[in-house]
């Protein structure tokens, strides 16, 4: 039932003439844990085309969040494939741009060098990695901290510079795993405008985990719900109500803003409690 | 007036004075200057040698488990071994010089400065090397600048225990076949009774544990302002 009124949302895509950003086919990640091995993910099909935001939506402990290690490359499935670009991709890169929950920023560099790191890494000449990092530094707002230390920033601020960290290499997919849910309500507004923008400009993938709805209904073009045990894809939906070219508020004043929604927190509920709802 | 015997505690004015009197004339042929310096030289080239060691294996060891495991049973078997137990030993393969000297410091300096980095390389969190990893970081960049500024606040605590450590083993060393510095003045004025001279070595050795001290927690401020605020 729920399935058709997904359906219902579908919209003719291109998909096929997409560039695949990611692909997973098959894939598991099993956790040994003494007799009874933990199945985290389980069998996990996914293609991201380049240039989508997709958000992950899904319960905590569903594996949403192991799912992006496995596309940072910081887990290595069980079995099954990981494919970035059509290469085969089991370790950290820095085409594939990491944001965290808490900023993980490095406590001993100021805004500006945490931006310049990556670059540092990638031996970018020292002129050209100033240069660089203060326009990301200005791209986030951050100009007139940029000599601060994370320790005197706000939580809003690390996260900016979390950001423009991972935008400095100019990675072309950015993973960021619910980068928003420890700021406050204004503050995380503030950022998903900001997030907003860069992807609009710069055309990059993003797969941005949530557990919030309306994030997702606000941020993604699509929207993928898991559910736990084994971890795995209940939906994979385009969003109707979000295009690139309207300004992201518009999203919340449709008139199928509030049908949409319920339709999501539905499929986040436990199967038993769906099937209890059904019966009613 | 004397409540004590001047032997067991000489008064603070035979103290100052004798303390003059070494700042003047020195003692048995060198002057103050010259066994602080001896002393200091001792034990500032084992500390060197310290950190260029300690640092970087403390470095590997904390993010390899099969080179912790190589490294430590025999850092964990010699620490707690009194220095004096294998100092003959030293002397007898280095000679009677600086070098075996040098070499009792370093031991004594290597231990903690070692644990304290295998320590700090331990608490960096796996998010942290993900995030360097991500950013392009190899696996030597990481050691530089990840590894080596997160351990940096651990390595600060171990250099002021290593000091703490190899200062008092600085007496031992003085010990056997010296002829200067301070701690062999302490010693040497003990064979003599001159309980002034040994009040105001100790005196002077106090000191320069607290001025050596303080300038690390200067350096320690200067340097991981960050620390504990993370």
């Amino acid at each position: 039932m729920t399935e058709a009124a997904f359906q219902a949302f579908q919209l003719s895509s291109s998909a096929n003439e997409a560039i695949q950003a990611i692909t997973m086919q098959g894939v598991k990640l099993i956790y040994p844990n003494g007799k009874t091995d933990a199945e985290v993910l389980g069998n996990i099909n996914l293609s991201i085309q380049e240039g989508e935001f997709v958000c992950i939506l899904g319960p905590s402990g569903c594996g949403k969040t192991s799912l992006l290690k496995v596309a940072a490359g910081y887990e290595q499935p069980t079995s099954g494939e990981v494919s970035i670009y059509e290469r085969p991709h089991y370790r950290p890169h820095h085409e594939v741009g990491v944001v965290f929950q808490h900023a993980n920023l490095f406590p001993w560099l100021s805004v500006q060098s945490n931006v310049e790191f990556g670059l540092k890494m990638l031996s970018c000449p020292r002129a050209e990695r100033k240069e660089k990092a203060a326009s990301i530094v200005k791209q986030v707002g951050l100009t007139s901290y940029s000599s601060l230390f994370p320790f005197q920033l706000s939580g809003g601020m690390k996260q900016r510079t979390a950001i423009a960290r991972a935008l400095a290499t100019d990675p072309r997919i950015i993973l960021m795993d619910e980068p928003f849910a420890s700021l406050d309500a204004i503050t995380r507004e503030s950022l998903q405008y900001l997030i907003r923008k860069i992807w609009v400009n710069s055309g990059k993938t993003i797969v941005f985990i949530t557990h919030d709805v309306d994030e997702a209904l606000l941020l993604g073009t699509r929207i993928i719900t898991m559910q736990a045990a084994p971890g795995r894809i209940e939906v994979d939906m385009p969003n109707p109500l979000n295009k690139r070219s309207e300004p992201f508020t518009f999203v919340r004043k449709h008139s199928r803003y509030g049908e949409l929604r319920d339709l999501l927190v539905r499929s986040l509920r436990p199967e038993g409690y769906v099937l209890q709802e059904a019966a009613e | 007036m004397q409540w004590v015997n001047p032997l067991f505690i000489p008064a603070p004015g035979k103290v100052w004075i004798a303390f003059v009197q070494i700042l003047q004339d020195g003692y048995k042929g060198s002057s103050l200057s010259h066994h602080i310096g001896d002393s200091l030289f001792r034990l500032g080239s084992a500390f060197a040698l310290a950190l260029v060691t300690a640092i970087p294996l403390g470095l590997i060891s904390g993010s390899s488990l099969t080179v912790r495991s190589l490294v430590d049973p025999f850092i964990e078997f010699y620490r707690p071994l009194p220095p004096l137990a294998y100092y003959t030993m030293l002397v007898l393969w280095l000679g009677i010089g600086d070098s075996s000297k040098i070499a009792l410091l370093f031991l004594a300096a290597f231990a903690p400065l070692y644990i304290a980095v295998v320590a700090g390389v331990r608490r960096v969190s796996a998010d942290r090397i993900h995030a360097a990893k991500s950013l392009g970081a190899s696996k030597i960049k990481l050691f530089i600048y990840v590894l080596f500024p997160s351990a940096l606040p651990e390595i600060f605590t171990g250099i002021r225990t290593a000091i703490g450590v190899s200062y008092t083993t600085l007496v031992a060393a003085e010990m056997v076949a010296a002829m200067s510095g301070i701690g062999w003045m302490v010693l040497d004025a003990s064979k003599f009774l001159r309980s002034d001279i040994i009040f105001a070595g100790i005196i002077i050795m106090g000191l320069i544990a607290l001025l050596i001290d303080s300038a690390l927690r200067w350096l320690e401020k200067k340097l991981v302002p960050w620390s504990g605020k993370e």
